[in-house]
């Protein structure tokens, strides 16, 4: 159940995630600059494309993080190293909110793109299922009491969840092409220009680096409050 | 033997008290009377609904019972009693999957001709949705099984329980709407009873200890 | 028919956490051994461990020479009356006694059960309408219906007043005449037969 890692880790963690966090602020000003002001609007969509430069970012790493999260429990079933449920319990939240910000940002974009907030295609229902996937997960935690057995479940249902995401998708296109043929060309992305790339670069660099602070904050929170539990004991 | 014993305990226990017997067929019911109420009367072609309808309907009505295939044993003991017979746990978990099947599914499958009067359904497009219902149900109570199996010991699990099952079902209910999908459902059916069973025995063995 | 049941050295755990350790101790045929400890110092656990429900222990548990570890087969021998009295509340007592014949396959006589535990007259009741004393003498009815060997009940004697009491006491007789083992909990003083005592305090590690 506890964690296996040494010691200093924490102190290691008070010192660099100041250093972390400003990196973090200062490339998020400069992707921001970068794609506010200084890169040209769509020829199609004007202005209001710019809401991808924050979209697509957070879209990505809301997959990234549950295949992190999905890895961790796989290597938990194969190593039963305590440390893969603490990674995989501290990246959760961190990935479910990002999931919403997809989301969210997705809707808002496509009112004005497609002039619906909401289309039933594959990606958009996986992105939806992905955040009840990570609901459930945090769930698990709290609602068993006894946090051994709750490592072990979770970890089932991380796994478990890493092969629905596949199945939605595939099944989704299924239904597309039985009921609907029309909806999915005009989702898929047109390639991109050069002048918007680097702004996209840069801010899901901003990401990375955001989703790196806030990992390891809860990580350190995480292991403190784990130590409380054993010191408790 | 004992495995026969063990669907039959099951099944005597689901008629003992008629009400859960009837409970996920009366439900399928009672969901489809509503429709009408939904949309009026005048709707001409109730019947382009229906198969929709039907799969929404038996979804929740296998939700609505997954609670007796291990969770009512799990927590009056019988669980314990059952593991420490001759019979292997994944034999018993199998058992378990058929007779919640049986007393669950078959009902459903006897109401939908009397649904179909009720729309206006030919003898014909009755009998396809149940080829479909008789390949996609076992599939539906196997993860719906499973699931609940994973989630005995919490204590919120019927909320949570739901989240995870609802988009295993998605690719049932697509199939299950469509009229030439029988097989695919039955694969389906296969491959989820693989691994449903995998994970009941797997958190059987957990929630055992 | 003789049976034997031995454990070397049982050390179990909770969580992580070692609950007792170096428990050892010889049960032949025709012994009943009473478990006696204060709350949490492990009855059930040793209970449930010997059953094969928890198979993360260090040390042996040999049945008839056969380590239970390994042969998983040999624990339909053994039969374990929890706390939980394993009652569908809706149903009368007669069902609920048919559906656990289902489980053990038995083909045992009812009545007789019923007379050893003087509940024949509650045969048509329901569950929610019995007192505690009465649902555990119909819980305990499971140990008649099966043909195991070696009884393992946690807490057998709550609820259960002193004329109840001595019908379990001849139970446990009958079934320990027949080369049988039985081994039970309690935490208060019984005015149950025991040839045998496991404080287990005595192995608790604090």
């Amino acid at each position: 159940m506890y964690f296996k890692l040494p010691n200093k880790i924490i102190d290691e963690l008070r010192r660099w995630l100041p250093i972390l966090s400003l990196t973090t602020l200062i490339v998020f000003l400069v992707g921001l600059y970068f794609s506010i002001l200084n890169s040209p609007p769509d020829y199609l969509q004007g202005d209001s494309m710019r809401i991808m430069y924050i979209h697509v970012p957070a879209a990505w790493l809301a997959l990234g993080s549950y295949s992190f999260l999905a890895l961790s429990c796989v290597c938990w079933f194969i190593f039963r190293n305590p440390n893969f449920n603490l990674f995989a319990k501290s990246i959760a939240p961190i990935g479910a909110i990002f999931t919403l910000i997809a989301l969210v940002t997705g809707s808002i974009w496509g009112k004005p793109t497609w002039g619906t907030w909401w289309a039933w295609d594959a990606r958009l229902t996986s992105m939806l299922i992905l955040f009840f996937l990570y609901v459930a997960y945090i769930m698990t935690w709290q609602s068993i009491v006894n946090k051994e057995l709750a490592a072990k479940i979770s970890a089932a249902l991380g796994v478990i969840g890493f092969i629905n995401i596949p199945i939605i998708k595939f099944s989704v296109d299924w239904w597309n092409t039985l009921h609907q043929p029309a909806t999915i060309s005009k989702l898929s992305a047109p390639s991109i220009h050069i002048s918007m790339l680097t702004p996209l670069l840069i801010m899901t660099f901003a990401y990375i680096l955001f989703l790196a602070t806030l990992f390891l904050i809860r990580l350190k929170i995480e292991i403190i409050e784990q130590k409380i539990l054993r010191a408790n004991k | 033997m004992q495995f026969y014993n063990l669907i039959i305990r099951d099944l005597k226990l689901a008629f003992y008290s008629s009400t859960n017997f009837l409970l996920a067929a009366s439900f399928l019911i009672l969901i489809l009377i509503l429709i009408p109420f939904v949309f009026g009367s005048n709707v001409s072609n109730f019947s382009l609904l229906f198969r929709g309808f039907i799969w929404i309907s038996i979804a929740l009505s296998i939700l609505l019972t997954l609670d007796r295939v291990f969770n009512s044993d799990y927590e009056d003991g019988n669980l314990d009693t059952i593991i420490l017979t001759q019979i292997p746990i994944e034999l018993i978990v199998f058992a378990k999957f058929i007779s919640h099947w049986i007393a669950n599914c078959i009902p459903i499958i006897i109401v939908i001709p009397l649904a179909g009067i009720l729309f206006e359904i030919g003898i014909q497009d009755s009998l396809n949705i149940i080829t479909n219902v008789l390949a996609g149900s076992p599939g539906m109570v196997f993860i719906g099984s499973a699931i609940s199996a994973l989630t005995l010991g919490s204590k919120r699990a019927g909320i949570y329980k739901t989240i995870i099952i609802i988009p295993l079902y998605i690719p049932f209910i697509i199939f299950g709407a469509d009229q030439e999908s029988s097989l695919v459902l039955l694969g389906l059916s296969m491959i989820a009873g693989v691994f449903s069973l995998f994970i009941s025995v797997y958190s059987l063995r957990l929630y055992a200890e | 028919m003789s049976n034997k049941l031995i454990i070397n050295d049982l050390e179990c755990f909770r969580g992580e956490k070692i609950i007792f350790k170096r428990l050892s101790c010889n049960i032949e045929s025709n012994q009943t051994v009473l478990i006696r400890g204060t709350n949490g110092s492990g009855k059930t656990s040793f209970l449930r461990t010997i059953a094969g429900y928890i198979n993360k222990y260090n040390g042996t548990i040999l049945f008839n020479d056969n380590d239970l570890h390994h042969e998983k087969s040999l624990l339909s021998n053994f039969q374990f009356i929890g706390q939980k009295n394993s009652l569908k509340e809706n149903l009368t007592v007669l069902q609920n006694i048919e559906i656990w014949k289902l489980i053990y396959s038995s083909k045992k006589n009812i009545n007789e059960i019923l007379e050893h535990l003087d509940i024949g007259s509650l045969l048509n009741k329901d569950i929610n309408s019995l007192s505690d004393g009465q649902k555990k003498r119909v819980s305990l009815s499971r140990l008649l219906l099966s043909n195991s060997m070696v009884w393992l009940l946690d807490e057998p004697l709550v609820f259960l007043d002193e004329d109840k009491s001595n019908l379990l006491a001849n139970i446990i007789l009958n079934h320990n005449n027949g080369g049988g083992i039985t081994l039970y909990s309690s935490n208060t003083d019984t005015n149950l037969q025991y040839d045998n005592i496991i404080k287990m305090d005595d192995y608790a590690v604090l």
